[in-house]
């Protein structure tokens, strides 16, 4: 039970990309087509196409309009072959047309949009600003995903996702490591998004988020507990740290000289495998291989470190002493 | 050979106010001494059977399909009692 299980996302209703507030969505025609979805997270300035050019035309994507679009298409308005390539482009349907740098949409192109029901939004974003957070916002929300048991923790600014059998002590490490001040974001079931070109991203499933189970206590609400500065919604994942019962006769990581790695959706992380026995303080332990990896991240290795000066001590005994 | 046995069911939730906190450990506490890994499948997310904020975070309600498998000696004996759990409304309604 342990296999990868890739699931894919469903795809996007138009309607949301207006509760992102960075991209300054407004509508301005074509309302009937707000609740025609988006399959695809590319999208397409289609320049060529109002020339006449159709030949890789790909109608699935949301159509970028910008400056230099929109100065084509008043330019020429009377010339009635551009006016039926506008046309054309709409009547294929694409899912949106997003009309950037607050450009000033005319009439017949209004009337387009409400004939053929395709939104048509507006923004004041320029064209590659606009282009980067849509296209940021599409690849989160349509990209494949997994869901994993575990806790998902920012701890020092790291994504770690905490894993390892029921009860082995998975959320009274999490609520250890709160009680340090560190961030929750969800216990038990982690959905975790990502793409090869993107960042891994996880967040709770429950539709009561913050919530754990503590045995011999029962449920708690970590953010009515320790305050909202205790929670946030979602991570970016950037390390696993697998917890297992202490087992005298397996190797631990002892120097920590090589790393080991796992995958998430294709995407390599490093990961620690902590044994846990009475004893030890597994929250404190968690901070330390947080720590421990940020330090590796930033090009300090510890283990290797050590080694090296070690070595250099052992040659300079061997050295006679000069006098 | 080693003894693996798996167990599988499609269940469907009818007590009215679904999988909430009391059904979720009854069932969690039913299977919880099982030697066997029991998972319960919704809409393709699959969460582990004895953990109560797993079975919780399906948010099962009312008329929902849940799929339970299990694996391990005592594989039958858990479907079955989770099946029973669900049929007799986890002694609500």
């Amino acid at each position: 039970m342990t296999d990868e299980r890739i699931l894919n996302s469903d795809p996007l209703p138009v309607r949301r990309l207006l509760e992102f507030r960075d991209l300054d969505l407004e509508v301005v025609a074509g309302k009937t087509g707000l609740d025609r979805s988006i399959n695809r997270a590319e999208l397409n300035r289609p320049a060529l196409e109002l020339a006449g050019f159709f030949d890789k035309w790909q109608p699935e994507r949301v159509q970028i309009l910008g400056t230099g679009e929109m100065a084509y298409l008043e330019s020429r308005l009377r010339d009635e072959s551009v006016k039926s390539n506008l046309e054309r482009i709409l009547a294929y349907r694409p899912p949106c047309v997003v009309v950037t740098n607050h450009r000033q949409v005319f009439a017949e192109m209004m009337r387009m949009a409400d004939k053929h029901q395709v939104a048509l939004l507006q923004t004041r974003h320029n064209t590659t600003h606009f282009t980067k957070r849509l296209w940021d916002h599409l690849e989160m929300e349509l990209s494949p995903y997994v869901v994993r048991r575990g806790v998902l923790m920012d701890v020092f600014n790291m994504g770690v996702l905490i894993t390892g059998t029921s009860s082995i002590g998975k959320s009274e490490c999490s609520l250890e490591l709160v009680a340090k001040g560190h961030t929750f974001v969800a216990d038990d079931l982690i959905l975790i998004r990502g793409s090869q070109f993107s960042k891994l991203v996880g967040m709770g499933r429950s539709p009561v988020p913050h919530h754990m189970e503590i045995r011999g206590i029962g449920i708690i609400d970590i953010s009515r507990m320790y305050g909202p500065r205790s929670v946030r919604i979602s991570k970016q994942v950037d390390m696993v740290i697998e917890l297992e019962e202490w087992d005298p006769y397996k190797e631990y990581e002892r120097l920590g000289i090589e790393g080991k790695t796992t995958r998430i959706l294709g995407i390599e992380l490093p990961c620690y495998n902590i044994p846990v026995k009475p004893g030890r303080n597994i929250g404190t332990i968690v901070e330390v291989a947080v720590l421990n990896q940020k330090l590796k991240e930033a090009g300090i290795h510890m283990a290797k470190e050590f080694d090296v000066n070690l070595i250099k001590a052992m040659r300079k005994s061997e050295e006679p002493e000069a006098r | 050979m080693t003894n693996i046995k798996k167990c599988e069911s499609t269940l469907t939730i009818l007590n009215v106010l679904g999988l909430h906190a009391r059904p979720a450990m009854l069932l969690v506490q039913a299977i919880t001494r099982l030697e066997c890994m029991v998972t319960i499948e919704k809409d393709g997310i699959e969460a582990d059977a004895k953990s109560i904020m797993g079975v919780l975070t399906l948010a099962a309600e009312q008329g929902s399909t849940l799929h339970v498998q299990a694996e391990g000696p005592d594989a039958e004996q858990a479907v079955e009692a989770i099946r029973k759990l669900i049929h007799d409304k986890f002694g609500e309604d």
